[in-house]
């Protein structure tokens, strides 16, 4: 059978790499939405070609299945592709069913190394523009077209809102 | 005897088009489009009148070639018309997937996704530091018009790596 070999990368160089994208924002645009955008952009593009990659490696048994739907997508993203990128999986994702979606992440990896006790402000939430440029571009490489928020509830934890109903 | 060999994305543009009948004719350029509406209505019906939850359309014959089709779950489809002896090439058309397609495409950090790939028929050098993009992309300002002509041609060549190993794999095949 055809399958590749997954390579694991090291977290800490994924982590470096997304803080340097982050600060490198600065110097390319001036307020924070465009930054934000911009950062989003380098992981919607990731995103894109990593799903596209991946879907590759997948076991033979969840080739035939396909994806019967678009809980199944959702939760692919959150046990594969979480794995493949961040070496964890989600720790809970809730719907309602009706194409809204939260995925909690109770030790972000862009939040771990981060002092509890700073103010979250638009700096932190920047760092997590490239997860949400990641699920929005494996998504759409996948047919899935939302919009994807991001909260920090509480250092090192965050939630992803994914909204399915609106682009 | 493989006839042709067809890469299409979720949006049905024709991504790449390889033509190896010996000694054909000029193929009117609308059949790519042609090819893809037919194979989504075909996705689309076969799925339909499935009798079981097990739905996935794979080729069809007819009395002079048979069509395959392996569609990835990010919506590619690799479609190849071969002649009527041979039989499941769904591994081959997977084969091309994961070990042509996604190491020299989507891991190309030169590569554009989505953009159609123009098969060129002569094999440039590949650059030792490659500085430019690949496939179609927007020159920057400052570059003046030798600089672009030199991009273009790095692009081909980046575009050529998919090419080549297609060609080669292609040609490994017992049924080539």
């Amino acid at each position: 059978m055809a399958t590749t070999a997954l390579k694991t990368t090291s977290l800490s160089a994924v982590e470096f790499l997304v803080a340097e994208i982050c600060r490198g924002s600065k110097d390319i645009a001036t307020t924070h939405d465009a930054r934000y955008k911009h950062v989003e952009a380098i992981g919607y593009r990731t995103g894109l070609a990593l799903f596209e990659s991946h879907s590759a490696c997948i076991s033979e048994a969840k080739k035939n299945m396909r994806f019967q739907g678009e809980l199944d997508v959702i939760k692919y993203l959150c046990k594969d592709m979480w794995q493949v990128i961040f070496q964890k999986q989600i720790d809970n994702l809730r719907t309602n069913h009706k194409g809204v979606y939260v995925l909690h992440d109770n030790q972000h990896p862009m939040l771990t190394h981060l002092p509890r006790t700073i103010p979250i402000d638009e700096n932190v939430q920047l760092l997590l523009a490239y997860p949400c440029g990641v699920i929005k571009g494996g998504l759409a490489a996948l047919g899935i077209t939302a919009s994807v928020s991001a909260e920090i509830t509480a250092l090192p934890a965050c939630k992803f809102n994914l909204d399915v109903r609106r682009a | 005897m493989i006839y042709n060999f067809y890469l299409y994305n979720r949006q049905g543009v024709c991504l790449y088009q390889k033509d190896l009948k010996r000694g054909s004719k000029q193929q009117r350029s609308d059949t790519d489009k042609l090819l893809y509406g037919l194979l989504y209505s075909l996705k689309k019906f076969a799925e339909k009148i499935s009798p079981n939850d097990k739905k996935r359309f794979r080729s069809y014959k007819t009395a002079t070639y048979k069509l395959h089709c392996f569609e990835t779950p990010t919506g590619l489809k690799f479609v190849m018309c071969t002649d009527l002896s041979v039989g499941n090439i769904d591994r081959d058309l997977e084969h091309i997937f994961a070990h042509i397609y996604v190491p020299h495409v989507v891991r190309n950090p030169l590569a554009e996704l989505h953009v159609p790939m123009t098969p060129t028929t002569t094999m440039q050098p590949l650059p030792s530091s490659s500085s430019s993009s690949g496939k179609e992309e927007e020159a920057s300002d400052a570059v003046t018009a030798t600089q672009l002509q030199e991009q273009q041609v790095q692009a081909a060549a980046a575009a050529s790596g998919f090419d080549a190993a297609l060609s080669a794999f292609l040609s490994s095949l017992k049924y080539y």
